[in-house]
């Protein structure tokens, strides 16, 4: 890994809990993460992991019952920590983020055009005239036709595609360092979620920037990232370089997450292997593994509380089970023999 | 796609569950009327899985629901054993509409917030005025079929469900009334990978035991590959193409299917995917392309693509496509990838 002096994100024994009447959600519990600057990392989990909370808790977007402990140092700077103004003053220029719905994230009232100066007016100290042609300028990065025109649309007046794609201008706008990207295409069709993802990979390499991409779908995490880090019901399970994971995943929920999931490259079987059981009850996980309860090779070892903290491994790929997946059997079969075959060079 | 005709149809109608017949449905909008089926022939075998697959508004979904007369049917037939549903009127509609029946894809806004599960699930046969006792021994083995605990479940109420249970619970209600086909609009959709896997195993068996015809509605094309026996593929109304799930994965014919397969993300091609993206976006079904609908779109198109629709023909063993190049590979014709 080329690991710079300082990473660009620190994340350290993160914890974010939300109160509920029935006691605290247990939403983020003990993570830690680091993204370099120009790096691409996956976060992927099933909903209920934490993989929004999160990147909420890093972009300072949690509900007022939330608490959280630990560090989150963006460029150095402790968000949790920093005040307001010095934390507003990152969002944009250090981080910004684009979420999966662009339709309800967008203002519905206010023309695109001021949506998209709004930030570089207030971040960058330009004038309004400037940050005008600077948004064309955004609008035509992004394959916006007729951006000069755009600029007057309500975000009603576009299609989905269109949304995320101001979406993105927005999140460009004051050049951040880091974009994460929730689930930005999970709302799109398969044609249109493909024009975006090409999109996210192309900006990301002109402008050097580091990207967090957050879903559910493996697939799509697979092809587009430097490193994934998977996520089970608040907890870490395990971490390394996005070949490695998909090839030989070493915990038995990323082995068996990656075995339910259908794809066109794997034999077609007419049974899919399923994960038996449910999450835990986010308000009172099991001590030890949380996939114990539903994971076929647990016993009494992985009961322990602790028992799922991350052990390293080769090149940087932690995990955080017992009883790991014996390397090289856990890739999806199909995969073997691409594998083979000098695959991946080409990505950016 | 903007494919019409009839040439994949079954000869013997009596080969079929489900026969539709140049199906059109339409919707009145303050902007005109929109043609969200339009001309869509297909069948359905006994005891297979058809999926239906495309992009938001291309119509899979009004077709599913009008197959059980949930929308209206504005011209065409939909000839369920040898009975037109569409001329079908009320009282015998009720009668039939048993044997079909529909799970949505949201399971806990679909069922009935203040009805118990064990309610819930013999709704069907409430309705037809069965006895109590008939309706409890139903609940109970239904219940039992989709994998819920009756004595646990059955007082439960939907918001108490997580989604995966309230999608056994539509599956369960469905089943009920012992039903012959069902149509499966988006039923994995809203679940996680893990969950979704249990489900399309449930379905899978089910089929099985009850002897069961499914329309598997999806815009998933991993799901449908692994669920499915054929599949249609639709584009703004129309039919593209309609096969075995294997040709039409493995030798997509029509250059949309080849399109939606290069657009799923994959792990190992250069860049994540396997061939070039599509330009643009769906038109306006206010105001269709004329000839083949997709054109605009297309890597392919030509001058006769505007002007004429292309008809559905065979292009290979059961296999189908409604393009004027099909298997024409878009290699040959290919343009630079438009990135």
């Amino acid at each position: 890994m080329t690991a710079p002096t300082r990473p660009l994100l620190q994340v350290e024994d993160l914890r974010t809990w939300i109160a509920t009447d029935s006691g605290p959600v247990r939403a983020v519990d003990g993570v830690s993460l680091t993204v370099a600057a120009g790096e691409a990392v996956g976060l992927v989990g099933e909903s209920g992991s934490g993989k929004s909370m999160l990147a909420r808790t890093v972009m300072g977007l949690l509900p007022d019952r939330a608490g959280t402990s630990g560090t989150v140092l963006l460029d150095g700077v402790d968000v949790l920590t920093a005040s307001t103004r010095v934390r507003q003053s990152l969002l944009g220029p250090k981080v910004a983020m684009v979420f999966q719905d662009a339709g309800r994230a967008l203002n519905p009232v206010v023309r695109i055009g001021r949506q998209i100066t709004e930030g570089m007016v207030r971040h960058l100290g330009i004038s309004r005239a400037e940050a005008r042609e600077r948004a064309v300028g955004l609008l035509t990065e992004v394959g916006v036709p007729d951006p000069r025109r755009r600029l007057a649309n309500y975000p009603f007046q576009l299609s989905g595609g269109m949304r995320q794609r101001i979406m993105i201008a927005i999140a460009l706008a004051c050049e951040p360092d880091l974009l994460i990207a929730d689930e930005p295409t999970t709302a799109l069709d398969v044609t249109v979620q493909r024009q975006i993802l090409d999109l996210l990979d192309r900006v990301r390499t002109t402008r050097g920037m580091g990207l967090v991409l957050i879903s559910h779908d493996l697939g799509l995490v697979a092809g587009r990232t430097d490193r994934v880090a998977v996520m089970y019901s608040g907890r870490m399970v395990e971490e390394g370089p996005t070949d490695a994971v998909f090839d030989s995943p070493r915990h038995r929920y990323t082995e068996a997450l990656l075995a339910s999931t259908p794809s066109l490259d794997a034999p077609r079987a007419r049974r899919m292997r399923v994960i038996e059981g449910a999450l835990p009850d986010p308000r009172r996980p099991p001590a030890g593994c949380r996939f114990a309860p539903r994971c076929a090779a647990a016993d009494a070892a992985c009961e322990v509380p602790g028992a799922d903290s991350l052990r390293d491994g080769v090149l940087g790929h932690r995990h955080a089970c017992v009883h790991p997946v014996p390397p090289g059997a856990g890739g999806v079969a199909a995969d073997r023999d691409a594998a083979l075959m000098p695959a991946d060079e080409t990505r950016s | 796609m903007a494919g019409t005709g009839e040439a994949h149809l079954l000869t013997d109608a009596a080969d079929t569950v489900l026969s539709v017949h140049h199906l059109q449905v339409e919707y009145r909008t303050p902007g005109g009327v929109v043609q969200a089926v339009s001309d869509v022939s297909f069948d359905v075998r006994p005891g297979e899985t058809l999926g239906l697959v495309g992009e938001s508004g291309c119509g899979k979904s009004t077709t599913g629901k009008a197959v059980l007369r949930l929308e209206k049917i504005a011209s065409g037939r939909v000839v369920y054993r040898g009975e037109d549903l569409a001329a079908t009127k009320r009282g015998p509609l009720r009668r039939l509409r048993r044997k079909l029946q529909m799970i949505f894809q949201d399971p806990v806004s679909s069922l009935n917030p203040r009805r118990s599960v064990r309610e819930l699930v013999v709704e069907g046969l409430t309705i037809a005025g069965r006895p109590a006792a008939e309706r409890r021994e139903a609940a109970d083995r239904v219940l039992a079929d989709v994998g819920l605990d009756p004595e646990r479940f059955g007082p439960l109420y939907p918001r108490q469900l997580s989604g995966g249970q309230a999608q056994r619970v539509a599956i369960a209600r469905a089943l009920a009334i012992r039903p012959d086909l069902i149509v499966c609009d988006e039923p994995v959709s809203a679940l996680d990978v893990s969950v979704q896997a249990q489900i399309v195993n449930l379905l899978h068996d089910l089929k099985d035991e009850h002897d069961l015809t499914l329309v598997f509605i999806s815009h998933d094309l991993s799901v449908v590959r692994s669920v499915c026996d054929r599949v249609m593929v639709m584009y703004l109304g129309r039919i593209c193409e309609v096969g075995d799930v294997e040709s039409v994965f493995a030798a997509p014919a029509h250059p949309y299917t080849r399109a939606l397969l290069d657009s799923v993300p994959r792990r190992r091609a250069a860049g994540g995917f396997t061939g070039p993206a599509l330009e643009g976006d769906i038109p306006t079904p206010l105001d269709p392309p004329s000839g083949c609908r997709f054109r605009t779109r297309c890597p392919l198109a030509t001058d006769r693509c505007a002007e004429e629709v292309p008809e559905v023909r065979p292009v290979g063993d059961g296999h189908f496509a409604a393009c004027h190049y099909a298997g024409i590979t878009a290699d040959t014709v290919r343009v630079p990838a438009g990135v």
